[in-house]
């Protein structure tokens, strides 16, 4: 079977196909939209209200992440789809670590508090960076926002957090929206 | 050359046909699929794709369980170890092949 044979070129195209449509619409809307909102409520907080928002997010966080998994697993599986449970691990050692990283950066180093927020920032970006490298690409785009907002909360004075977290929830809110047009018929 | 017949040899006779491979290429990135998803990412027929996927599972590529989700019956696929190896076998000897075909090629260097 060379390589260039028309039938076996045609066959490889038939399975790269498929492959690509195994790949689409996986997304869940809904989560995005969780997100979207405990941002648009988390971030103003910390102009709002800073002593507040260290207690928002402990509940925030592990509450969106059960969420996200739950819902996530649940919808692949009226798909048609039960993933590996490498991949499942691998993506959630990602925010896991995340979450180690942060905390140990806010118990063990000394920081004022307007140093803390960039810091915690660029964590974040850079685990939205590696989440986006291993598992899903469009988080690439978030860990520029992030990163960017890192920035912008170190340059910027008041209501940088605000702003920062309607160009987050934004964002989150347009992929909710590319995802609820790439979904399969199936799913309405 | 010899190499080439020697990856000839390792290329498996089931998975020669494009929907077989295809539905043991995308199992082997999943943990399980459904016939459904198979069917949808494959554009097969259910009689066709049925009937590719009872020769991998007469000849032990796959892993079938049937269950019900919300009262309809559903019916999951995963590759067997056999399937697993057999699969990553015929891949290594299409890559030699091409890779073979590629270097042969007048001015490959």
């Amino acid at each position: 079977m060379p390589p260039s044979d028309p039938d076996a070129l045609e066959d490889l195209a038939y399975i790269r196909r498929a492959v690509e449509r195994n790949r689409t619409g996986d997304g869940d809307p809904a989560s995005w939209i969780l997100w979207s909102v405990l941002v648009l409520v988390g971030f103003p907080l910390a102009d709002l209200a800073p002593h507040s928002a260290g207690l928002y997010w402990l509940i925030a966080i592990p509450v969106g992440i059960a969420v996200t998994l739950w819902r996530g697993a649940r919808l692949m599986r009226g798909r048609g789809k039960l993933l590996r449970r490498d991949l499942l691990v691998q993506g959630l050692l990602h925010w896991v670590g995340m979450l180690a990283a942060v905390a140990m950066l806010l118990s063990m180093v000394s920081m004022t508090p307007v140093s803390r927020g960039p810091a915690v920032m660029i964590i974040v970006a850079l685990t939205y960076f590696l989440y986006g490298l291993h598992v899903s690409r469009r988080f690439l785009a978030f860990a520029a926002i992030v990163c960017a907002g890192a920035y912008g909360l170190h340059v910027l004075g008041a209501w940088a957090w605000t702003i920062l977290g309607v160009v987050l929830a934004s964002g989150f809110l347009l992929t909710a929206v590319l995802e609820i047009r790439r979904r399969p018929a199936s799913d309405a | 050359m010899n190499s080439t017949r020697s990856s000839l040899s390792q290329l498996d006779d089931l998975l020669q046909h494009r929907v077989r491979l295809g539905v043991c290429v995308l199992l082997g990135g999943e943990s399980q699929l459904s016939f459904a998803r198979l069917k949808d990412a494959l554009q097969e027929t259910d009689g066709n794709l049925g009937s590719h996927l009872a020769k991998l599972e007469q000849a032990g590529y796959l892993v079938v369980r049937k269950e019900f989700q919300e009262r309809r019956p559903v019916t999951w696929y995963r590759l067997s170890g056999t399937g697993s190896a057999r699969l990553h076998r015929h891949l290594a000897a299409l890559d030699a092949i091409i890779h073979a075909a590629r270097s042969a090629r007048p001015g490959s260097g």
